[in-house]
């Protein structure tokens, strides 16, 4: 068996397991478990399901193998497989959207997928081997690695890992797909599949001993701030219900990231448990939330919030889970958002004092109080308006059950903040443990008190920021009033899309538009000069020069000397010399003209001149 | 044991001659004949790989006394001669089905079987001179199957293809007088005839004739500016563009480039030359040429020769790396490109016999009727592009490595060529795959309905070869560690 793995693919592949590891193999366990319990009722009637449930079974595989492996190549591996297997969820509908989606997201993950692959070939240059262990070992020994070539690498891998996270300018396929895959296929894209990248995120930095590496920490950050600036922003114009929430998945991810960017920075616990917890809270939400989303569009066929509107009206078993997920997301004291939003705020603020450090801080705040807003609006919208909905069937039984399991978690992780807290102090990831500065971070999550006003502050600014957001945004500006009714509007305008307006024009119609040119004039090249000699040099097609005829010098004077000797005294035309001469020589020129131009002349000309070479060759050897 | 070399060229020769004499009439008695006549040709072959060793050849005749016509079994042979063996029963069970709906069967089957021995004598040449004389009989034998159908078009496609090939190969004729002026023997020798310690003016001739060569073969492998008769060429019936213009034909050139790179010129003189970045340059832009056309491209076959045109200077690529790591990337997607691409232009070849689809837009929704067919070309999709754990990974791997451990810019811009191909091959093969699985909401189902996967002759080749992308790309470790061996010239 070792032999097996030490051969495969003539590279090899190993394994390797940590708490940590196990932890997020339970989370995805439980996700893929809720999810597919689920499906009994949201698949009951659908289409093609054995396709479904096979690339279903094959992504959880695959899933499991990113989060064991032991070494970049199997990361890679899984991490491909994982990425063409889900692809058939978003195309699963086969309608218009998720046919869009579909190659968007086929597109986007294997374009930085190769380009992650072109990292861990400069990775194997550099250290001959993949395994992080190894790597690590070699970094600790060596001295005077080049750092241009481990950066460079380094950034090829984020590009790579952070498609599937969806960072920012690369989470242009991440609403579109969510929202046009099957709802319990969102839930596991948005809760698991994202996190495989961030965790792809951890282990480079830590792996390639870029943990307070300043450069790479900003970077992060800036990143991480525009990712979850953005994903909020899309997600509060967002009308359609699916949607909001895969934005709201961009915008989690960046509170990831930038916790991420905390850990580089300052290469401490305290930020690791912030990103930790961060991570479980958004599998964990996200889970209700997609499943409640997928109820929704069962039921009521719709994901648009105008027509979904009312539907949660005395459903109590669909607005407890809900409601537990919005509060949790939105960093609602007593619910486990909270827990996490409020370490990874104080990792921010523990970060030496900097402009970007500040901006960074600003817009968590502010950020924090848009997914309040969103989610409010998402909450008003299904629970307290009224609309036609109101009167479409509730999910059955099962389905209730499995999403009131899955809001047990989060709530419980809510109500006891400290024991939640205690999580990643039991969980870490091997190779963060190896490079990392200091383990006081944990003691100083143990003695947070969670409900003491000064830790408050922060989440309570970002709440009364978002109901003013709210107010001020939602109920002004998307809301507008049409035939007497209230409906939301899209106010965002049509071009307001970086994927549609800005990737595709580049991507599909100028970057080829000048490759076709270039390569397309270089493929005519060999043409052209064929047809230059063509119509130049071997011209096949020659206007005649009668009027030539006996201008020819070398005719022209020997006919006149034989004109002479023969006494030629008529001046008959045709019985000239020169004039006879002058023709023959036409002629002659003429099929001299033609044969050289043909082919075959050249060819057995050729020929001649080979044989030649080989009889000299030949005498000259024997 | 020499005999087997022998007898596995001149057996397939012979039996190939014997259809042209006897001309069957009976389509079930040719096409036992034809198929036992291969499967016996690839056992001789078998036979040869075990038994003969590297050292001792067998001599044919000689045209003079210092040009002998000899047989001989090293590394690198072994390697192509095995490929060959592998692929070549495969394609003609699956020609037996097809050529069916073609006609004028025994013409075919003549030349496809003398091909087979004339491909065999190249990968067994002990020198360039007997390479060359067979390469220039290859282009004669396959002259006629190419213009199989005898229509304009094919015939066009066949006058296209010899001039480009004569042409080339009297460039790599220069190779062989140089080879004899300047190192007096035209035998493969590991690591070159030449030395660099010859005087700089030979130096100077020796790199200007190694690009000529380089071209000259280079025709075969269709390097870019001389590609031309490749995508024109997919005329002719598939068994031939499968087999002979995805593996035997274009490998051949590919294979006589490594043969003359290696063997006869050696990297000691070539290296870090002009001679070397003019065709590191050449291959970069034939592997974006190659994979920006196919894109482009709607006819299905055409699409797969472009396709091959950029795979093919993946191979060129890695040989000009002049680096044993640069000919084990080159040697392994050597073999197992054919196995891909043969795969590929296989399904290609069925949709267009069975229902004359030609272009790549009649093909929605065809994947969910043809589910054997487009289940082994998905896999083979994504081998091409290289997705682990199969094949493409593995060679594509090893190309890449070997490329990063150059440290220059030749290595580097190899690589970016390489990455941004395999992006492309990407879009041109899965906007296939996704047609055929996913043909959009305003389908109607019932254009497909007639539609189903073909007989056993042609899905049992497919489902053999899809296996063994995916068996050898997970085990890969014994062929690899061969074709390193053979690249560092421990082995022949």
């Amino acid at each position: 068996m070792n032999d097996f793995l030490y051969d495969f693919c003539s590279i090899g592949i190993s394994f390797e397991t940590d708490r940590f590891r196990l932890l997020y193999f339970a989370v995805t366990t439980f996700v893929f478990l809720m999810c597919t319990v689920f499906c009994r009722e949201y698949m009951n009637g659908a289409h093609s399901k054995a396709r479904f449930y096979t690339f279903w079974a094959l992504t959880y595989g695959a899933v499991c193998g990113v989060l064991f492996s032991g070494d970049f190549f199997t990361l890679f591996m899984f991490f491909e497989i994982m990425s063409v297997t889900s692809s058939f969820w978003v195309l699963h509908e086969e309608n218009e959207e998720s046919d869009y989606a579909g190659r968007l997201y086929l597109r986007i993950s294997i374009a930085c997928g190769l380009v992650m692959l072109f990292g861990i070939v400069i990775l194997y240059h550099v250290f001959g081997t993949l395994g992080f262990s190894e790597i690590r070992l070699i970094m600790e020994q060596g001295h005077g690695f080049d750092e241009a070539p481990l950066k460079a690498a380094a950034f090829m891998m984020f590009v790579g890992f952070g498609a599937k996270a969806g960072v920012f300018l690369l989470h242009i396929w991440l609403p579109k797909a969510h929202t046009a895959a099957p709802a319990p296929a969102s839930a596991v894209l948005s809760g698991i599949l994202t996190k495989t990248g961030i965790i792809g995120i951890i282990l480079t930095s830590s792996v390639l001993g870029l943990i307070s590496d300043e450069s790479w920490g900003r970077f992060l950050l800036i990143t991480g701030v525009c990712t979850m600036f953005t994903g909020a922003f899309l997600a509060i114009f967002s009308i359609n219900l699916k949607r909001t929430l895969a934005c709201s998945s961009v915008s989690q991810i960046g509170f990831i990231v930038t916790g991420i960017a905390c850990m580089v920075l300052s290469g401490g616990t305290f930020e690791y448990s912030g990103t930790l917890l961060h991570m479980l809270n958004h599998s964990g939400i996200k889970l209700i939330l997609f499943l409640i989303a997928g109820g929704v569009l069962k039921k009521t066929g719709s994901l648009d919030l105008n027509a979904v509107r009312g539907y949660g009206k005395n459903k109590p078993w669909l607005m407890i889970p809900f409601a537990v997920g919005a509060l949790s997301i939105s960093g609602v004291p007593g619910f486990s958002g909270y827990v996490s939003k409020t370490l990874i705020h104080e990792s921010i603020e523990m970060l030496p004092h900097s402009t970007l450090t500040e901006a960074a801080n600003i817009i968590f705040t502010v950020t924090g109080g848009m997914t309040l807003c969103y989610m409010l609006k998402l909450f008003v919208c299904l629970f307290i308006e009224d609309g036609r909905a109101k009167h479409a069937k509730p999910l059955n039984v099962l389905s209730t059950t499995v999403v009131t399991l899955s809001a047990l978690p989060v709530f419980l992780a809510g109500v006891l903040p400290k024991e939640f807290a205690k999580i990643p102090k039991q969980a870490q990831i091997s190779e963060y443990v190896s490079v990392m500065k200091s383990t006081e971070g944990f003691a100083e999550v143990a003695e947070m008190s969670w409900f003491s006003w000064l830790t408050m502050k922060g989440g309570l600014i970002s709440i009364s920021i978002g109901i003013v957001l709210y107010f001020l945004v939602v109920r002004l500006l998307l809301i507008r009033k049409k035939a007497g009714k209230r409906v939301y509007i899209n106010a965002l305008p049509f071009w307001f899309d970086l994927e549609k307006y800005v990737y595709r024009p580049v991507f599909l119609v100028i970057l080829p538009f000048i490759c076709a040119l270039f390569f397309r004039i270089l493929d005519k090249s060999t043409d052209f000069i064929a047809y230059f000699f063509k119509t130049n040099v071997f011209s096949a097609v020659r206007k005649k020069r009668k009027d030539k005829v006996g201008k020819n010098g070398i005719t022209y004077v020997l006919g006149t000397v034989l004109d002479f000797f023969t006494r030629n005294k008529y001046h008959d035309e045709k019985k000239s010399f020169t004039e006879r001469l002058a023709v023959v020589a036409a002629q002659t020129g003429e099929m001299a003209r033609n044969l050289e131009r043909s082919l075959s002349l050249s060819m057995l000309m050729f020929s001649v001149g080979l044989l030649i070479t080989l009889i000299i060759m030949l005498i000259k050897i024997s | 044991m020499n005999i087997f070399l022998i007898l596995s060229v001149i057996f397939p020769i012979i039996s190939g001659a014997l259809i042209a004499l006897f001309r069957f009439n009976k389509r079930r008695v040719r096409e036992v004949y034809v198929l036992s006549a291969t499967l016996i040709t690839s056992l001789l072959v078998v036979l040869a790989l075990f038994f003969t060793d590297d050292l001792t050849s067998f001599y044919i005749f000689s045209i003079t006394e210092k040009l002998p016509i000899m047989l001989r079994l090293d590394g690198m042979g072994r390697i192509f001669a095995g490929l060959l063996a592998f692929l070549w029963p495969l394609a003609v069970s699956y020609s037996l089905e097809y050529m069916r709906h073609e006609g004028q069967e025994n013409t075919f089957y003549t030349f496809y079987l003398i091909t087979y021995g004339v491909t065999l004598g190249i990968a067994m040449s002990q020198n360039l001179i007997t390479m060359y004389s067979f390469y220039e009989l290859l282009t004669l034998v396959t002259l006629p199957i190419v213009m199989h159908g005898m229509k304009e078009k094919n015939i066009r496609a066949g006058q296209k293809y010899v001039v480009y090939s004569i042409g080339g190969a009297a460039f790599a004729f220069i190779g062989i007088m140089a080879a004899f002026y300047y190192g007096g023997t035209t035998d493969f020798v590991y690591g070159g005839i030449f030395h660099s310690s010859m005087p700089s003016v030979a130096v100077g001739v020796i790199r200007f004739v190694y690009v000529l060569v380089f071209l000259g073969f280079g025709v075969k492998a269709a390097i870019f500016p001389l590609h031309g008769w490749l995508p024109a060429a997919s005329v002719a019936p598939t068994p031939v563009t499968a087999l002979l213009h995805a593996v035997a034909v274009v490998n051949c050139g590919a294979f006589a480039i490594m043969r003359v790179t290696y063997y006869i010129f050696g990297t000691e003189v070539l290296k870090n030359s002009w001679a070397q970045y003019l065709c590191i340059i050449m291959t970069a832009i034939t592997i974006i040429f190659g994979s920006s056309m196919a894109l482009k491209e709607q006819h299905f076959k055409r699409r797969l020769a472009y396709s091959t045109i950029s795979n093919l200077s993946y191979m060129l690529f890695g040989a000009a790396l002049m680096s044993p790591m640069g000919l084990t990337g080159a040697l392994s997607h050597f073999v197992f490109h054919g196995i891909i691409k043969i795969t590929l232009f296989f399904v290609a070849g069925i949709v267009l016999v069975k229902y004359e689809r030609a272009y790549v837009n009649d093909l929605f929704g065809f994947g969910r009727k043809m589910k054997v067919t487009f289940a082994c070309f998905t896999i083979a999709s994504l081998a091409l592009m290289g997705v682990p754990p199969t094949i493409g990974f593995v060679s594509k791997w090893n190309l890449l490595t070997g490329a990063a451990s150059e440290n220059s810019w030749t290595g580097y811009i190899g690589i970016a060529a390489i990455l941004v191909s395999a992006l492309l091959t990407a879009m041109y093969l899965l906007s296939i795959v996704v047609k055929v699985y996913f043909p959009g909401p305003s389908f109607d189902s019932k254009t497909i309905d007639d539609i189903k996967d073909p007989g056993p002759l042609m899905t049992v080749p497919l489902i053999i070869l899809t296996i063994t992308m995916i068996l050898l790309g997970m085990f890969s470790n014994g062929l690899v560690s061969y074709i390193q061996k053979v690249a560092e010239g421990i082995i022949g």
